[in-house]
């Protein structure tokens, strides 16, 4: 008999793409310098579930890349080797590979075959490559003291004529301007080369690995000349700090391994020593020659210096108190992820992890389908307009008579609101199912961007409507990306004006009053009033130079403006702040920009809890009831004569206090009938919406209350001045007021009669 | 509307020529009597009263809440202009649910569940009527009685009721 696969496609899908995320998170999460057994493990079975099901449905290419992936987390796991960021890097992009995979297989996008190649390929270079990565490193060897370059390689091992091919990398290299020490073959098969010259590093090293085996190339001495000025260097292997550090001060030395400090009070680089570190130092560029190179580590495949300050001392990958005494301390109540690979110093005290353990809350939870939730929602939406009915049907009775059945509506309606409640919190999830992306964005945008970037995540369990939280993502993660771009500045930049090197972003979510409030903030270099200014004089938008701030930093929300002098992958392009703006105003939020210069930038997203409920006051018009948001509402007044003022004839302005607002008729605006028209008779109601009020006349306020919000374009259309609608008490339909449209008609109103 | 479940409980059996037979819903306006697909047909219920909607035509009475949807609720009959506007407790709702939408129409009374093979359905003739002939899916004609087949999803779904936003269709 033959099952027909497909149909549990949808669900494999699902939980391929809930162990990616899962794995994704753990990985960020691994401290290199402590590996618990435990999420090691997690890591493995999860990379093991989604092969396991790959290979039950058929997914071959899947099944392939999570094999691979399963074989290198199996033998890390066993102790067999140790993890390095390098296999954390890889794991990660394997895990970018099969979401994408998994995505295909959907039908969004294609398969990459070659890149299921190339990361399966380099996977199992990190698992093969046994030797490498074992960190059992003894003494310096005796040896020459380094001077100038010096790189190791391994020869591919298929190589025939080595010495000829050693010869002429001599050869090729003396043209570059270099000449040759020393070039010598080691007891592993590496070719330990030093050099001398003023010539460009990376052309050496495009040379080299030309010839070397991929992957094998390896820098191990630094720079001629280092410099005195060095503030101090992390660097991962020991010769490399031994060289850099060579002329500086013995104390600013965090060296790797135990035998660090020895050569970094003076002697110099062992190059013979390295034969076991290839691996990482892979792509490592060397400290750089001469310049204001701080210290170096490249670890990641990016060719990018960053350079550490000492003073400061917060580089705690992994939140490991570095080794010597400067410590810092991390905020303790924030959770900091760190973004930057560090020296992991292998002599410090192996501190317990200070992290409180992750609690796993996806084992206790079911997979329901968010439509039978709405559904729930509806009909406990229903249930308690019937409870309200009972209510006033009950009221009508005698207390006392029917004291039973007033006792059991009372527990009804108890009952039901939290009902009600519970139900909502099912729609509700917490603010880190958005934040949880951000470490990873920050991590590979700060590598790409050469800048050094601390986030700072709070408030992650403040909850927020499901529906928002999908709508939310996209536009923090442009916010976050233009605040690393844009507000922090680059590591020397930020040395040269007092700061720490390491720049700090800050996501912080929590309720304020009914609203959720996210905030992203950077301790960068702060928005350019004179540049925005300018930027917008040039688009030809209308500004002067008495503009506040508040207005000058609304412009960056305009479509099409960027202050960015260079278009860069990131940001630059000038779409996205107007999304951004437009998107979260589509939400019910809004977006305020705090900004100093050289201090740093805030934005703030606010945003309502929930899309299905909102904070109304209804007022009336006639007999019929329109529902007011309370966040538009300023204040609420009953007009006198001597308040209105007439233009041409009409009376269109109301002075409130010293301003003067437009009134806008509710009953006009929406071509009603049966209101009042006597302005004192009604009342006025003060709405402001993006920073422009008018005074909406109504016959009277009839209350303040939630309404669940209904849609009225889901069999009905679009209505000018209308939102939405919902569900009053006594059972008929109340509308919600689109009070920006109102307001931006009032406005229109006023223009077309002058 | 009990009427009309009667009606429905005894299923009429396939047409008389054996053909492929189709169920309608009856209603009158004015003195005509419509017939509409019943697999249309929600339900049928008594008006409420509706919640009026800012610039809308005459025959959008406005919505009302159909156990938690907001349904707009047409009147045919001042749409198509027949019949005596007026809203008593007898005056029927027929819930269409049409192209994904719910929609409510007014009309003066539901009358009958009936079956109708193709052979019975005769092409209407070109008029002028405040019924456009798109939306007449032909006449059916059962004794002497003359039914107006009307394509409800087609006229409900159409620019002229003014119930779905122009770019939707």
């Amino acid at each position: 008999m033959t099952v027909d696969m497909s149909q549990f496609y949808q669900v494999f899908f699902e939980e391929a793409a809930e162990h990616l995320s899962n794995m994704e998170q753990m990985l960020l999460d691994i401290d290199l310098d402590s590996i618990d057994d435990e999420e090691m493990n997690a890591i493995f079975r999860a990379a093991h579930s989604i092969k396991g099901s790959a290979g039950t449905f058929g997914f071959s290419d899947l099944a392939q890349v999570t094999h691979e992936l399963e074989t290198l987390l199996d033998r890390v796991r066993k102790h067999e080797v140790v993890m390095t960021p390098a296999m954390v890097d890889i794991s990660l992009e394997a895990g970018d590979l099969l979401r994408d995979l998994v995505a295909a297989h959907r039908g969004v996008g294609q398969a990459d075959l070659q890149r299921v190649e190339e990361v399966c390929a380099a996977i199992k270079r990190l698992y093969c490559d046994e030797d490498a990565p074992v960190v059992s490193v003894t003494g310096p060897v005796a040896a020459p003291a380094a001077e100038g370059y010096c790189f190791s390689f391994v020869l591919p091992a298929d190589c025939v004529d080595a010495a000829g091919v050693i010869e002429n990398l001599s050869v090729e290299l003396k043209s570059l301007g270099w000449a040759v020490i020393d070039i010598s073959i080691d007891g592993s098969g590496r070719w330990q080369t030093r050099l001398t010259g003023e010539a460009d590093v990376p052309a050496v090293r495009d040379l080299v690995e030309f010839i070397a085996a991929p992957g094998s190339f390896a820098e191990s001495g630094a720079v001629p000349s280092a410099q005195s000025d060095v503030d101090g260097a992390y660097g991962f292997f020991d010769d490399d700090d031994a060289a850099a550090v060579a002329s500086s001060s013995a104390e600013t030395a965090y060296g790797l391994f135990d035998d660090a400090d020895a050569p970094a009070a003076g002697t110099s680089a062992d190059n013979t020593e390295d034969a076991g570190y290839g691996l990482f130092a892979d792509e490592a560029p060397a400290a750089v020659p001469a310049s204001d190179a701080d210290g170096s580590y490249g670890f990641f495949d990016a060719p990018v210096v960053t350079p550490v300050v000492a003073e400061d001392g917060s580089y705690g990958f992994f939140d490991t108190p570095p080794v010597a005494a400067i410590a810092e301390q991390h905020p303790a109540a924030e959770s900091v992820v760190p973004v930057l690979p560090v020296a992991r110093p292998v002599d410090a005290p192996k501190s317990a992890s200070t992290r409180a353990p992750k609690v796993a809350a996806g084992d206790t939870s079911i997979r329901v389908g968010v439509d039978k939730v709405d559904q729930i929602i509806n009909l406990v939406g229903e249930l308690v307009i019937t409870q309200a009915m009972l209510v006033s049907a009950a009221s009508k009775l005698d207390p006392v008579e029917f004291e039973r059945l007033m006792n059991g509506v009372q527990q009804l309606e108890r009952n039901t609101r939290d009902l009600q409640e519970s139900v909502m919190s099912i729609r509700m999830l917490p603010m880190s199912t958005v934040f949880s992306r951000f470490p990873r964005v920050v991590r590979d945008l700060s590598q790409k961007l050469g800048k050094q970037v601390r986030l700072v995540l709070a408030g992650e369990s403040t909850e927020l409507d499901k529906g928002l939280i999908e709508r939310i993502a996209d536009p923090l993660t442009h916010l976050v990306r233009n605040s690393l771009d844009h507000g922090i500045e680059t590591p020397d930049l930020r040395v040269a004006r007092g700061k720490p090197v390491e720049g700090t972003i800050t996501l912080k979510a929590s309720h304020q009053s009914g609203n959720i409030l996210i905030e992203v903030g950077d301790d960068g270099a702060g928005l350019n009033r004179e540049r925005i200014l300018s930027k917008a004089r040039e688009r030809g938008l209308p500004v002067s130079d008495g503009m506040t701030d508040q207005e000058v930093w609304a412009l960056i929300f305009e479509p099409g403006f960027s202050t960015a002098d260079q278009v860069t992958e990131v940001s630059g392009r000038g779409v996205g702040m107007d999304v951004v703006k437009k998107n979260i105003t589509a939400m019910g939020g809004r977006v305020d920009i705090e900004s100093m210069t050289g201090v740093g930038t805030r934005m703030t997203v606010r945003l309502p809890l929930t899309l299905a409920i909102l904070d109304g006051m209804s007022v009336a018009v006639g007999d019929e009831h329109y529902i007011i948001p309370l966040n538009y509402v300023v204040e609420s007044l009953q007009p006198t004569a001597a308040m209105i003022k007439s233009v041409g004839g009409l009376p269109r302005l109301v002075q409130v206090r010293n301003e003067y607002l437009n009134i806008l008729t509710l009953q006009d605006a929406l071509g009603l009938s049966g209101g009042t028209t006597d302005l004192e008779r009604g009342i006025l109601v003060v709405l402001e919406s993006d920073g422009d009020k008018i005074a909406l006349f109504v016959d009277e306020l009839v209350g303040q209350h939630q309404v669940v919000i209904k849609s009225l374009e889901a069999n009905y259309r679009k209505v000018p001045g209308i939102s939405g609608a919902t569900i009053l008490g006594d059972g008929h339909v109340g509308l919600i007021l689109d009070v920006p449209a109102l307001v931006e008609s009032a406005r229109g109103s006023l223009a077309a009669a002058a | 509307m009990i009427q009309a479940a009667q009606a429905a409980s005894h299923r009429p059996e396939s047409g008389s020529d054996g053909g492929y037979a189709q169920e309608f819903l009856t209603f009158t306006l004015g003195g005509e009597e419509y017939a509409i697909d019943i697999l249309k047909v929600q339900e049928i219920r008594g008006y409420d009263a509706v919640t009026g909607i800012a610039h809308a035509p005459a025959f959008i009475k406005g919505v009302i809440n159909l156990r938690g949807t907001i349904v707009p609720i047409v009147d045919l009959r001042i749409k198509f202009n027949v019949g005596v506007v007026e809203y008593t407790p007898f005056t029927v709702t027929i819930i269409l649910n049409v192209g994904g939408r719910v929609v409510g129409m007014v009309v003066d009374a539901v009358s009958d569940v009936l079956a109708l093979d193709s052979a019975q359905i005769h092409p209407a003739p070109d008029f002028a009527s405040s019924v456009d002939t798109r939306y007449i899916h032909g006449l059916g004609s059962i004794d002497e009685r003359m039914l107006i087949v009307v394509d409800i999803e087609k006229l409900m779904l159409s620019a002229d009721m003014a119930l779905v936003d122009e770019h939707v269709h």
